[in-house]
């Protein structure tokens, strides 16, 4: 279904317009299973007695209660009532008062989905989940609900990150989907062991919530530790492009420090930030050493002082499990061969350098934590040994199931499909947070700390983004000025789930092959109103950034739309197997706080473009090896297969 | 004996090109050449647009026109079905390529043999090993893996389709999967007014 | 079926029309050659005229060899084209060639040395080497046409008309050769040879004429990819090629210079170098714009 870039969450919450007011929802799912019926009041605070507890609005007795008052008649979903002087609501009715201003209409405006389809799908999907229907599985009775609402990167990277993913989720649960048979699942990031649950009861009934799942928060202070801002980001994950925000303006962030000393170990920055490459070469300039540990030359190894080659996947072992949906379980990778050079294991080159610094026992320490081998105490590493990469894959094993490494190098892995218990509604008799009061809680603590502080970035803060509903709020690249007339996205394919990939010479085989990787693409009527036709020369320019490119065209592609494969985005390096193409997309990304959520420092992947057509390709393209001289010698016309 | 062919499951095909790169990787295969390749097609007008994704390879025609047109014998076709390519024979004249309608016939360039994958002069193990197999300047294809399929086993790009869009079987065993997809989903044999009995059949 | 929207496709993964180039201009050289040396040996033979049939063998010899060994992939084991004469008319035109080099060099030689009184071996011996001879040479000429239209693939050769066009182009160049070799020669001593022979090329132009319009007849109404060959010829990429050497140059111009100054030996050059070029572009072009069909498409 074609949409409008940025433009998802106003789609999600037409939606829910939708099944709000043909009242299409799972009622029973919302007043038990989510905090939907507890009373919010005007400060965005639930309503709560002396003892802490939330109230619910009791229909049937027309009074208020405390949540686990047993003698609730009927929870009240809508309604405005009085407690204790205070003016409230139930958190549904704040939700639907928010709904009120997208009907399928007022959003066919902002997304271009037609507000038939809208109103088609939502009835659909509805219809197809089958409220009210139960199935049992493992002696347990469970919903059954056989649709789902599902979105990735290109949905939800978006300024307003949370709350997007929140609209997406509140899609879920009107029908009452969440982790049951047939709906959306939730994913844990790395179970460690077989027992372990995510799962804790919190305060008043509802889950405990679970922020900051890549790593534990620095506490907060002023001035920053981080030169990313983490202190800043109570809820949320790592927003690396603020780096080179702070790097450009340490005087407005107050940094009592500058970075000098790089260290990177298998990924490749400089690539994959967002931001113009330029400034970030910049940055890395300013660095006085730049260690980068990694298995192939990139755009990054370039910068660096010193690399240390790392085995590569068939060199090395390894035992992991990763965001199993369906499945649990740790699959070992053991070497296939001896290491053709003399590379070392990436535990070994840490471990190596942490001992050399003195900082051995923190190492250990973290990794004993972030492993979970403080779960089971005879398998952490112990002060001031240095542990291998088979060691560790050797506790990792033990951890989940108890099996040693010989047990994993003959079975390969313990994958199994999930238990039940902990695949399906793995919280029953908690209640989901439909609305996140600690939206508020965290804003305010964060507001309080900064204000205590005297933070002086603390104005420019953006508090607002802070919402325990989704709502409305545009993202502001929808407010791009006007000369901008085109929205761009950028997308990969299956071919190349990662861009490094286009360094092996099969991959690349493949990609410069397919029309979709091979040049900008547009709408042919877009190209056409545009002035464009296809194999021009273009410059493409944001307010952020320019690249440079040759037009193609697809009817796939939105009318408003340019579209920019991953295949484009490589830099020269010394790989010869890595062909430029004319700059990467994330150099028209913006790396500012205003394109940056406040909650989870998500930054914004579209942006507004304007189209410049060339009469021949900038000097610094024209000595060859690009993409496009690769693509000019498959296809020229009457060029087929050479002899 | 058995009747080998192959059956593509035009639903299933998701256009992930991974037959393209298994088989790349199974035969050796220098750079731009590819004994199998997944094409596609875009139809329609926005909104209302399509991609297919059209898996191809060698058919291994009952009637092979590459077998017809070759001077040397190099060309020929064994008791099951499949047709071969006789490294040794070969002289690269390039009849089979321009009598194959589907042009499934690839030239193995000197060039590309001595460059190497990475174009710069030098061969990697892999390739050591792997283009030995091959006359450079032979005009050769997908021979369906036959030396896997000896050992009892399906053909490469078989084996790491994700998705179960190739299928590879004995055409005559109506317990093959092969045959009952044909059977049942009505297989088509492409282009058949070239009259060269492709044993590769799709179903839509 | 495919229809004009799918579009020609370069080596990528799209569906569409993919230009042939396994037979290109190395193979174009050496079809060329081979029957341009046939056929001036072959027109040659029909009036004794010793130079022009020895040119031809060397034609075909020297440069038809060398152009196909440098179009072969493996050079080195070249000799096992002429394996499989039971099915390959690459086979069949190797064994040809052969034949028609040693019978060819041998009437040449007979004729030159009067090898038949010097050796003794009679007439009958004579006649049957010419015979071979000039079989041979005819096989030559025709053959290639064979070999291109061997297979349904393309369809703009996959046409009865192809040998006969290698034929009639191979016999006209003959034509204008030996006009050309032996203008100052035996012919002429003999005007009513000349004349034949003016007539002749006159009549041979005005078949090839009708056949390139009855290949690109066939071919435009015989499938969608003979079509697009076709549209690639008349219309578009090769267009100019096509229509100016090949019927300007090739046909057109010689005719006129014929008709008009057949007395001119400058005009009977020109004339002739107007044909070889003309022949020459075909050759080149029907490699050129030979196209695979799509394997299907969606397309409404």
């Amino acid at each position: 279904m074609p949409i409008r870039p940025a433009t998802d969450r106003h789609f999600a919450l037409g939606l829910c317009y939708v099944m709000v007011k043909e009242e299409l929802c799972d009622y029973r799912f919302l007043r038990k299973d989510t905090n939907a019926p507890y009373l919010v009041g005007a400060d965005g605070y639930f309503v709560r007695n002396a003892d802490d507890k939330i109230y619910v609005w009791d229909s049937a007795n027309n009074c208020a209660k405390l949540w686990d008052d047993p003698t609730i008649g009927k929870l009240a979903l809508e309604g405005t009532y009085q407690v204790d002087g205070k003016e409230c609501q139930p958190a549904f009715q704040k939700f639907t008062d928010i709904l009120e201003g997208c009907s399928p209409e007022a959003m066919e405006k902002i997304t271009t989905v037609p507000a038939d389809t809208t109103r088609r799908i939502a009835r659909e999907f509805a219809a197809a989940a089958d409220i009210g229907a139960t199935i049992e599985i493992d002696g347990r009775t469970l919903p059954l609900r056989p649709a789902g609402y599902n979105y990735y990167r290109g949905a939800q990277g978006h300024k307003h990150g949370f709350q997007t993913n929140h609209a997406f989720k509140m899609v879920n649960f009107m029908v009452g989907n969440i982790d049951a048979p047939g709906g959306l699942m939730g994913v844990t990031l790395d179970d460690q062991w077989v027992d372990k649950s995510h799962v804790e009861l919190g305060e008043n009934g509802m889950m405990k919530p679970n922020p900051h799942q890549l790593g534990p928060l620095p506490p907060f202070d002023y001035p920053p530790n981080s030169y990313d801002l983490l202190e800043y980001f109570p809820v949320g994950l790592h927003p690396p492009h603020l780096n080179l925000e702070v790097f450009l303006n340490p005087e407005k962030y107050g940094v009592e420090y500058t970075p000098d000393v790089m260290v990177i170990c298998h990924s490749n920055p400089i690539w994959a930030l967002q931001g113009p490459r330029e400034k970030w070469f910049k940055f890395m300039a300013s660095m006085r050493f730049i260690v980068v540990s990694d298995i192939i030359p990139t755009e990054t190894t370039l910068w660096a002082d010193v690399i240390l080659p790392s085995h590569d996947a068939l060199e090395s072992w390894n035992m992991t499990m990763i965001e199993p949906p369906h499945t649990e379980g740790m699959c070992m990778r053991q070497p296939a061969t001896e290491p053709l050079y003399d590379t070392r294991s990436e535990e070994d080159i840490f471990s190596e350098l942490s001992e050399r610094m003195g900082i051995l026992d923190a190492y250990n320490e973290v990794i004993n934590i972030v492993l979970g081998f403080t779960h089971k105490p005879e398998l952490m590493l112990e002060p001031g040994k240095k542990y291998t990469d088979k060691e560790i894959a050797q506790r990792r094993g033990l951890l989940w199931n108890d099996k040693d490494i010989d047990w994993y190098a003959e079975h390969g892995h313990s994958v199994t499909e999930r238990r039940a218990d902990k695949w399906y509604r793995p919280w029953e008799g908690m209640r989901l947070h439909f609305y996140i009061e600690d939206m508020v809680k965290e804003r305010d603590i964060l507001k309080a700390n900064m204000e205590a502080a005297d933070v002086p970035f603390r104005h420019d803060w953006h508090w607002d983004d802070y919402q325990p509903l989704p709502t409305t709020v545009l993202d502001p690249v929808h407010e791009e000025p006007p000369e901008y007339d085109l929205y761009s996205i950028f997308y990969k394919d299956v071919q190349m789930n990662f861009g490094e990939s286009l360094s092996n010479p099969w991959i690349k085989d493949i990609v410069y092959r397919d029309p979709v990787h091979i040049a900008l693409i547009l709408n042919p009527k877009t190209a056409e109103a545009q002035g464009l036709a296809q194999g021009d020369i273009v410059k493409v320019e944001s307010p952020y950034g320019r690249i440079y490119g040759r037009i193609g065209t697809s009817e796939g592609m939105h009318p408003d739309t340019l579209g920019v494969s991953n295949s484009l985005s490589r830099a020269t390096t010394r790989h010869s197997g890595v062909a430029h193409a004319g700059g990467h997309y994330n150099d028209l990304l913006p790396y500012d706080l205003r394109n940056t959520d406040a909650v989870t420092g998500q930054p914004e992947t579209v942006c507004k473009v304007k189209i410049t057509r060339l009469d021949d390709w900038p000097e610094v393209l024209k000595h060859g090896g690009t993409v496009y001289d690769i693509v000019d010698e498959l296809s020229q016309p009457g060029k087929g297969r050479s002899h | 004996m058995a009747r080998y062919g192959m059956v593509f499951d035009l639903r299933r095909c998701i256009g992930c090109n991974a037959c393209v790169v298994g088989c790349k990787q199974e035969n050796s295969l220098p750079d731009g050449v590819f004994f199998t390749r997944t094409l596609s097609e875009e139809y329609g007008v926005f909104p209302a647009v399509n991609r297919v994704y059209i898996p191809t390879l060698c058919n291994h025609c009952e009637d092979a026109p590459c077998e017809k047109v070759c001077p040397s014998g190099a060309t020929y076709t064994r008791d099951d079905g499949i047709v071969m390519v006789d490294a040794d024979k070969c002289i690269g004249c390039g009849s089979c390529a321009v009598a194959c309608p589907y042009d499934q016939r690839t030239e193995l360039d000197k060039k590309s043999f001595e460059q190497g994958l990475y174009g710069e002069g030098e061969l990697t193990p892999f390739e050591e090993q792997g283009y030995s197999r091959y006359t450079p300047g032979m005009v050769t294809k997908c021979d369906f893996c036959s030396g896997r399929v000896d050992a009892g086993l399906d053909p490469a790009c078989v084996v790491t389709c994700p998705t179960d869009a190739r299928i590879f079987g004995d055409l005559d065993d109506p317990t093959s999967k092969a045959n009952q997809l044909i059977r049942e989903r009505g297989g088509r044999a492409p282009l058949p007014e070239k009259n060269t009995r492709p044993k590769v059949y799709y179903v839509d | 079926m495919a229809t004009h929207d799918v579009p020609i496709v370069g080596d990528s993964f799209q569906v569409g029309y993919r230009f042939q180039r396994y037979w290109d201009t190395p193979m174009a050289n050496a079809f060329f050659c081979g029957e341009l040396g046939a056929g001036l040996f072959f027109v040659s033979l029909w009036f004794g005229f010793v130079p022009g049939m020895l040119t031809g063998l060397l034609i075909t010899g020297i440069l038809k060899t060398y152009f196909h060994i440098s179009h072969m992939g493996v050079p080195m084991k070249s000799w096992r084209a002429m394996l499989r004469p039971d099915r390959s008319w690459i086979s069949r035109g190797l064994i040809s060639i052969m034949v028609w080099s040693a019978f060819g060099f041998a009437h040449v030689l007979n004729l030159w040395f009067d090898l038949e009184t010097v050796l003794g071996f009679g007439s009958i011996i004579s006649g049957l080497i010419k015979l071979v001879a000039a079989a041979a040479a005819l096989m030559v000429m025709t053959y290639q046409g064979f070999a291109i239209s061997h297979s349904t693939a393309i369809s703009l050769w996959s046409s009865g008309l192809m040998p006969v066009s290698s034929l009639v182009y191979a016999l006209t160049a003959g034509t204008f050769l030996t006009l050309v070799l032996g203008w100052n020669g035996f012919l002429a001593e003999q005007p009513d040879k000349l004349n034949l022979l003016i007539n002749g090329a006159l009549f041979l132009l005005v078949v090839i004429a009708v056949v390139l319009l009855s290949l690109l007849h066939g071919a435009h109404h015989g499938s969608p990819g003979g079509r697009t060959s076709v549209e690639l010829l008349v219309k578009s990429l090769y267009a100019k090629w096509f229509l100016g050497v090949v019927w300007g140059t090739g046909l057109i111009l010689p005719a006129l210079l014929l008709w008009a100054a057949s007395g001119s030996y400058a005009a009977v050059i020109l004339a002739a170098l107007g044909v070889l070029a003309g022949y020459y572009a075909y050759r080149v072009l029907i490699f050129k714009a030979g196209v695979f069909e799509p394997i299907m498409s969606f397309r409404p």
